[in-house]
Parts: C-alpha cells; sequence; structure tokens
C-alpha cells in the first residue's frame, strides 16, 4: 500500500515538475496555445462539446498559411465543478503554458480571474449576466447577452399576440433567474395580468401549481427552464387541458433538446446568428449548440489579437491582447456585433428567436 | 509548483471532510448524506460574514460553528430517531433543503449567483494572502482535525459510539443514552464540516450553491468508502485518492480530443479495481 | 468508580470443583423480589402471575423447560422488557418495571443466550464497553484503557483472552466468545449478574473455567442467577433453585430438595 501511495506522490510530483517541451523548430512558426475549461463529462458534457465546435470553426475558417503563428488548443475537463478549477488553470498556466484560457459560467471565471491576473493570461467566460457588473479581473472578459434586453423581446411578443394574462413558469437558475426578474418588472410595467412561479432544478411535479394558475382565471402559460424540467413542465401543461397554442416556451439553444413542439410559440436566444448555428451543426455534427458562438467569438478574437500585435512587431502577452480587445470596442462577432466595455464585458446583439413555419425567426423590432 | 499547492489545499479541505464524516458514519455507523448541507453553510458563513458583516476570517468560522450547531441539534433530535436507511433518507432530505435555501434566499446568499470578493485569513496584520501561507494554515487545520479524531476514537466516547453503530440496544442497556451520542456526534460532525466550508470559501473566493448539492455529500461518502470507514488515515488517504487520481490522470498524455472521457473510465475502473480487491476501503476498521 | 482489583481472589481447584458455599453477608434477605408479574406475547401468557423471591448473595438457578418463561423473566429484570403487570422491588426499591438505563445504577450485570458481542470491536473495547464513563463530556477525556488497565489485565487473565485481546471479537471461536462475554459481565462493578445459559455449546474445560470464574463472584458474595438445563452444574454451582412452568413459579429451595420435588421431576425432568 505504501508503495503504491508513494509512487502516486511521485507521478503528480513529476508531473509538475516536467516543464513545457518545446515542440517549435527553430524555423517553425511560434505556438500560441489557446486552453479551454469545459464539462467534456458529466451532465453538463454537451455544453463543453458546443464549445469546443465552435473553437474548430474559429481555426478552421483561416487561412492557416496567411497566420504568423500555430494555434494549438488544449482541453482540460472540469465537469462543471467549482472546487477544481484553481487547480486546473494553474496546470494549464504553469504546465501546458496557454496564453489564453476559455471557460463556460462567469462563476469559474470569478474563481479563474485572481489567478489570471497574477499570471498574466487572458481569460474568457460566456454568461448572460449585465454589462454593468463590476470587472473581474485586468484580463478577464464576459461575453453575454442584456437579459433586459431579451425580456423587453419576449415582453413584445406577448404585446404582439394581444395577451391580456400570462402565468410564467421559470426555473430559478443563474441565466433563467435574471431573465425572470427583468420579466416581472416589465410585465407589472404594461399592465396586463400576471403571476410568477419559480421551481428549483430537479423539480418534477407542476400540477397543483398549474391547477391554481388555471383557476386564477389564466389561460396563458410562458415556461422558462432548461431540459429536463422544460420537458416535464410541458407535458405536465398538456395533462393540465392547457393547449400548446396557449403556451410559450423559452429555450437556450437551437439544438433538437429544444425543437418547438407543434403550435407552441418557442422562443429561443444563441449568441450566434441562425446561419451560423446551422453551419456549426451541420459541420460539427452537433445538436445541443449553446455556447459555440461565444468560443467561437473567444478565439477568434486572440487569433486576431496576436496576429495584430504580431505585424505591429509585439508579444502577444496578455496585455498586448488585452488592449487590443479593448481598443476595438466595437467588433464582428458570430451574433452580428459585439461590444466590449470598460470593465470587461463584451456584449452580444440581443437576438431572440421564435420557431415558426418549421424555422426559426429572429424577433425585430 | 502552484498546481501541487492548490491540489495540496483542496486534499487538506477535502480531508477535514471526511474526517468529520467518518466520525459520523465510521465510528457512528450513521450515514449521513447531509454534510454537503453543513459544508455549504460553514462556506457561506464565511462568505457573507466576510463580504457583508465586515468580520474576520476566525470569527466567520465561529459564526459558521454555531449555525451549523444549532441546526444539527435540532435536526440531529429528529434524526436520532431513525437508523440506517432512513438515516440516509431523511439526512439527504436535510442537504436538499439546505441547497434549496441557498439557491433561493437571494437576499442573503445572491442565489444561484453567489458570493465573490471573498478574502483571505488574517491574524493580527499577517494575512494569509499567498497559496503557500493558505496551505500551511489548512495543514494546521487537516492535523488538528485528525488528532481530533484519534483522540475520540480512543476516549470512552468513541467506543460507546463504535458500541452503538453495530447493537443500539445493546448499548442502550449498558446504560448510555444512545440518543445522545448520536446527537453529540452529529453536532460535533456538522461543526467540524463548517470549518472546512469557511477554508473552501476563502481558498476559492466565490461560491455559489452548486458546491454544496446532494451529489458532493455522496462524493464526501465515496472518499470515506474509498479509505476505509472508521479510520482517520483511511479518511485523509481517501480524500488524497479521490483528489489527486483524476488530477494524476490529466499528466497520463490521452489524446485531447477523447482525453476527459478516458480519464473518467480510467478513474472508475481503478476506483472499482480498488473495491474489488479492497472491499472494507483501504484501511477500514468496519464494514456496513 | 471504585476499583475491584481484588473481587477475583479465589483459588484455582481441580476439575469437578464446588463451590465453598459461604456467603460473606447479609446472608437471608432478598435483594429482588417479584409480585404478581405478567408479560403476554400474543395473547400466551409467558410470565403468569409470578411471585418470587430472589435471596441475596445466593448463587440461584433458574430451570423450567424451554417455554417456561426463566429469559422473560430475566429480560424483564434486567429491562429488556417491560411487563404487563406486577411490581418489582430490587435494593427496597419497588416499580412497575426496570429500564434498561437503569442497570448501573442497581448494579446488575448480564449475559445473552445467543451472545451479543459487539462484531467489530476488539477484546479490550468489547470488555471496556460496559465501563465507560456516563457522562457524556467526562467520556470524551476519559481514555479507558489507562483508567481500568488493573482490571482489564485480570479479567483477560481470568477468562484466557490475554493472547487474543487485539483481536475483533467476530474472529474469536464459540468458546472464547462465551468468555468474552462473561468477561464483559466481569468488568462491571455488580452485585446481580445474570447469566443466561452460559454453558451451552462449551467444551468441558472451558466448562470449568465458566465454573471457576462463578464460584470466584460468589466468594465475594454476589447474587448470581443461572438459567441452566444441565442439573448436575446446577447441583455443582447453585445453593438456590427457582422452577418456573408455564410462566408461574413451580418450586424453589435447595437444589437438592427442589430436584427431589414431585411436580419438578414430572413437568420438567420427565421422571
Amino acid at each position: 500500500m505504501k508503495k503504491w501511495l508513494l509512487s502516486l506522490c511521485m507521478v503528480l510530483a513529476l508531473a509538475a515538475c516536467d516543464d513545457k517541451k518545446e515542440t517549435a523548430q527553430a524555423n517553425a512558426k511560434l505556438v500560441i496555445k489557446i486552453g479551454a475549461i469545459l464539462p467534456l463529462t458529466g451532465s453538463q458534457a454537451d455544453m463543453g462539446e458546443a464549445a469546443k465546435a465552435g473553437m474548430y470553426k474559429a481555426i478552421d475558417e483561416k487561412d492557416k498559411s496567411s497566420l504568423h503563428y500555430d494555434y494549438q488548443f488544449v482541453f482540460e475537463d472540469n465537469q462543471a465543478k467549482l472546487a477544481s478549477m484553481p487547480a486546473i488553470a494553474n496546470k494549464m498556466i504553469m504546465q501546458d503554458n496557454v496564453d489564453a484560457i476559455g471557460m463556460i459560467t462567469s462563476a469559474m471565471a470569478r474563481v479563474v480571474a485572481p489567478i489570471a491576473d497574477q499570471k498574466e493570461k487572458v481569460i474568457y467566460a460566456y454568461s448572460i449576466e449585465e454589462e454593468n457588473y463590476s470587472s473581474f479581473g485586468k484580463y478577464t472578459f464576459i461575453q453575454g447577452i442584456s437579459t433586459e434586453a431579451i425580456a423587453d423581446k419576449l415582453i413584445q411578443l406577448f404585446h404582439d399576440d394581444k395577451l391580456d394574462n400570462i402565468s410564467v413558469f421559470a426555473e430559478n437558475i443563474g441565466v433563467l433567474g435574471s431573465l425572470t426578474s427583468y420579466l416581472d418588472k416589465k410585465l407589472s410595467q404594461i399592465g396586463i395580468k400576471y403571476e410568477i412561479n419559480t421551481f428549483n432544478p430537479g423539480e418534477r411535479d407542476f400540477r397543483i401549481a398549474l391547477e391554481k394558475s388555471k383557476s386564477k382565471g389564466f389561460t396563458n402559460f410562458f415556461e422558462v427552464g432548461f431540459p429536463p424540467e422544460r420537458d416535464i413542465i410541458i407535458k405536465q401543461m398538456g395533462e393540465a387541458g392547457i393547449s400548446n397554442q396557449n403556451i410559450y416556451s423559452f429555450s437556450l439553444d437551437l439544438g433538437k433538446s429544444s425543437v418547438a413542439y407543434d403550435g407552441m410559440k418557442t422562443v429561443s436566444y444563441n449568441q450566434g446568428t441562425v446561419d451560423f448555428i446551422k453551419s456549426i451543426q451541420q459541420k460539427y455534427n452537433i445538436d445541443n449548440v449553446y455556447g459555440s458562438a461565444a468560443f467561437y467569438d473567444f478565439v477568434s478574437i486572440v487569433i486576431e489579437a496576436c496576429e495584430s500585435l504580431y505585424k505591429e512587431d509585439q508579444k502577444p502577452t496578455a496585455e498586448g491582447i488585452t488592449t487590443y480587445i479593448h481598443n476595438k470596442k466595437q467588433y464582428k462577432c458570430a451574433s452580428g456585433e459585439c461590444l466590449v466595455n470598460q470593465n470587461g464585458f463584451i456584449l452580444n446583439q440581443p437576438i431572440v428567436r421564435l420557431y415558426e413555419g418549421d424555422d426559426w425567426q429572429e424577433i425585430k423590432e | 509548483m502552484e498546481y501541487l499547492i492548490n491540489l495540496a489545499i483542496l486534499f487538506g479541505i477535502y480531508s477535514m471532510l471526511a474526517l468529520s464524516l467518518n466520525m459520523l458514519i465510521g465510528m457512528g455507523g450513521l450515514v449521513s448524506l447531509a454534510q454537503a448541507a453543513f459544508y455549504g453553510i460553514g462556506a457561506y458563513a464565511t462568505a457573507i460574514g466576510m463580504t457583508s458583516l465586515g468580520l474576520g476570517f476566525f470569527t466567520t468560522i465561529i459564526l459558521g460553528i454555531v449555525v451549523n450547531a444549532i441546526l444539527a441539534f435540532v435536526v440531529g433530535k429528529i434524526l436520532a430517531r431513525f437508523q440506517g436507511d432512513y438515516y440516509a433518507i431523511v439526512s439527504a432530505g436535510l442537504s436538499i433543503i439546505v441547497f434549496s435555501i441557498l439557491q433561493n434566499w437571494k437576499s442573503v446568499t445572491h442565489g444561484p449567483l453567489g458570493i465573490f470578493g471573498i478574502g483571505k485569513p488574517e491574524i493580527g496584520s499577517y494575512t494569509f494572502y499567498s497559496n503557500t501561507a493558505f496551505l500551511g494554515l489548512v495543514m494546521v487545520f487537516t492535523v488538528a482535525f485528525y488528532m481530533l479524531y484519534q483522540w475520540i476514537n480512543k476516549s470512552s466516547f468513541g467506543r460507546v459510539l463504535k458500541a452503538l453503530r453495530e447493537d443500539e440496544h445493546l448499548t442502550h442497556v449498558m446504560g448510555y443514552k444512545t440518543k445522545q451520542y448520536k446527537s453529540v456526534i452529529f453536532v460535533l460532525s456538522a461543526a467540524l464540516s463548517g470549518i472546512a466550508g469557511a477554508f473552501f470559501a476563502s481558498y476559492i473566493a466565490f461560491i455559489d450553491p452548486s458546491s454544496f448539492q446532494l451529489k458532493e455529500g455522496i462524493f464526501l461518502f465515496t472518499i470515506i468508502i474509498v479509505g476505509g470507514l472508521s479510520s482517520a488515515i483511511g479518511s485523509v488517504v481517501g480524500a488524497l485518492i479521490l483528489i489527486s487520481l483524476p488530477e494524476v490522470l490529466r499528466f497520463v498524455g490521452l489524446p485531447y480530443e477523447t482525453a476527459a472521457q478516458l480519464q473518467q473510465m480510467i478513474y472508475g475502473a481503478m476506483l472499482l479495481l480498488m473495491m474489488i480487491f479492497k472491499p472494507q476501503g483501504l484501511f477500514g476498521k468496519y464494514r456496513m | 468508580m471504585k476499583k475491584i482489583k481484588d473481587i477475583f481472589k479465589f483459588k484455582k481447584q481441580s476439575a469437578g470443583l464446588v463451590c465453598d458455599v459461604n456467603p460473606p453477608s447479609a446472608y437471608g434477605s432478598d435483594i429482588i423480589t417479584v409480585k404478581n408479574l405478567t408479560k403476554q406475547f400474543m395473547g400466551i401468557k409467558a410470565i403468569d402471575d409470578l411471585t418470587v423471591n430472589f435471596p441475596q448473595a445466593k448463587t440461584i438457578g433458574l430451570i423450567g423447560a424451554n417455554g417456561s418463561g426463566k429469559t422473560t423473566l430475566v429480560n424483564i429484570l434486567t429491562g429488556m422488557l417491560f411487563p404487563d403487570s406486577g411490581e418489582i422491588t430490587v435494593r427496597d426499591k419497588k416499580r412497575t418495571h426496570i429500564k434498561s438505563s437503569e442497570l448501573r445504577k442497581y448494579r446488575i450485570a448480564r449475559t445473552f443466550q445467543d451472545g451479543r458481542l459487539i462484531e467489530q470491536m476488539s477484546v479490550i473495547d468489547n470488555l471496556l464497553l460496559p465501563v465507560a464513563e456516563n457522562n457524556l463530556i467526562e467520556s470524551l477525556k476519559e481514555v479507558s484503557t489507562k483508567d481500568y488497565q488493573d482490571r482489564l489485565e485480570k479479567v483477560l487473565e481470568i477468562t484466557s483472552l490475554t493472547e487474543h485481546k487485539n483481536k475483533n471479537a467476530e474472529e474469536l471461536s464459540y468458546g472464547l466468545r462465551k468468555l468474552l462475554e462473561i468477561g464483559r459481565v466481569l468488568m462491571q462493578d455488580a452485585d446481580i449478574y445474570f447469566f443466561d445459559e452460559p454453558f451451552s455449546g462449551l467444551f468441558p474445560e472451558i466448562v470449568e473455567q465458566v465454573c471457576e470464574i462463578i464460584c470466584g463472584l460468589q466468594s465475594q458474595g454476589k447474587t448470581i442467577v443461572i438459567i441452566e438445563h444441565n442439573m448436575s452444574l446446577i447441583k455443582r454451582l447453585c445453593n438456590y433453585t427457582i422452577v418456573l412452568n408455564h410462566g408461574k413459579l413451580l418450586a424453589e429451595g435447595i437444589p437438592e430438595e427442589v430436584l427431589q420435588n414431585k411436580a419438578v421431576r414430572e413437568s420438567y425432568l420427565g421422571i
């Protein structure tokens, strides 16, 4: 047993001491390593795969011969666990010598930001937080869409449909919680009869709450939940005798898992345009593409920054890349246009879509 | 080196958790899945105490201990009525309730958005800012937990606990108020988990409810099963293996495309083999 | 707790010893009296309006056919069962029932027919279990292996368990398990000992060892109640006998006389 433990410790120690091997030949291009800490196994693995597809799309679109650096990816699995982030981030920085790290959710970035600042590395995460959030760190960028803007589009949809009442069933989880708060505020402003029912991830029985809402005279229902709660609540709405025509559903991606039910008004949000999403689904054979666009944007902007710095004879340091992105202020990205604010928040175009006539249509003002 | 220090801090925190859980499950035979709840309360006491109330780290530890002890005392009274599977189920319920409160009591916990900017421990004018200093402090507490475990294990209290895990009726016949013993060890274990939670919050500087779900309680249970029930060294070795094994596998040199999945498979297979050859855990002194 | 390291001062005697029955004190009074005691299980009376006395400082053979209520009576007197009706007087205190948690207070110790040991605990820990400090806080401070060292070593020696002291109870042979259970009651500073079939299934040499232990207790003036089917052992060890039949008292008195009793011979000995 002791030997076994000893060898475990030795492997760990060796692993930590093993310096990065320089693979680049003298005449070859220098390597820029872009890391991504993603949930690649576990219940959120499909989100990790979506992010990877976005990263590959960004590099695949480039004419390699015109690039001045050789861009390589390093992936690590975190199973969406916060606790593992500092160690993995350190491993990527110290062992793999990455130049920038992408990750899903701003919670992860909160943990890694102090490390990234200390080690001078760029980090990037996607979220749906608000742009007035304070800066996470000097080299941190958070990309997201304003939940308020999404709420505005939804209100517009309800208005267009001339609804006089709506009962909202919303899952209490980061993104959706924020959206629900705005919905609450805006529904009260337009003065229609409404109520907000919230539920936690893992809840399975909505029958009593639905019956209560019906007894209060609500005839229109809006479901805001992640799968599988989303599908369960929709099924139970059907069982409660609510027709699909009176159900609105909110979904985060355009994969099969969020395809609209017959006659139901499914609203969706993604960081990329409809065409972007379709192309990535076809080329990389994946279904859930939530996050692909954000990671596509991440890799694209890092490459753009490095290439630009090279042309100006500057090294692709964290400082250089960060300054480049900040100076851009506004640039073309998967959603059409992205805006960078002084705190490192990158705001996507507010794209909200409605499933109509077997396809997705953007809700435009 | 920084990577190893990070791992060592996590190892220390999980060792504390495993030791406190092994007191309850290994020594007391009380299969509790509520440990993540007390871990979370300890972490939130530090997060809220340091960011909103302006308290020092060590004061927030005491705050966490008090909150956990009161909650555990009340819940322990209820749990003491149950045994075996029922105990596990009711304690899992507590874990879910606490998670739900952390998730929904937004005015205090900020709900799913979590709390950030949690500071580092301070003694006088010295701040444990560097990871190395923080690791030192974590290790001091881990050793203290270890010694406390051994102390209880050798005491008459520990002996009565170990007896009641097998035959509560006989222990009662011998004149011991077994419900009180169950209650005391539950409170103690909860308070100690809270201390581990405080270190976690300060280490990671940002917490949200996702780190304190029921599955975390099950992970802690796995640590002591692999290391061995009713064993202090088993708790520590279990934590070492479950924290470091997946990390070691990051360096095996698997192709990037499938590395994560292969790592999980190897990790699972190694745990499986360990349980086949050592069903009592590596240093286990008790079978359920 | 009082040190009792000298309680086992008895001479080792040759096989087939007969206890030297000269109890030193309080001879004649009753340490436990049972009045009109009844206990039913699903309508069947295991103990039926029983009135019986247990004289102090005697070794009492509690005999009767299977199902006569012996173990039920001992279970009631050791707080494992509560009676339906009746009165129990222990050390002049009248009670309707005895709680198991009060056994220490009444200085009562017992063994079990099915040998209840803490299987995954060492011999030492099994022996020390009954003598741990009752107060929770005090018990955290107490490390019994030090506090009870003398007594522990003596009991280990008497029960021949010294070489097995670090083994778990589950690793012991049947005979050693019986000795461990007896050792556990010896660790207790009791005045009244109940032995529920202590000789069943034992090899002759271990039977002799158990006899010696019981004699040792007897010489200290302890009250001992033995449930046993082997009449020769009853005759050898006991100076008083209580015979139960269908939960009622059939006979009581000196073994030789009781065993000559016609009713006893017919109903129990089948003669």
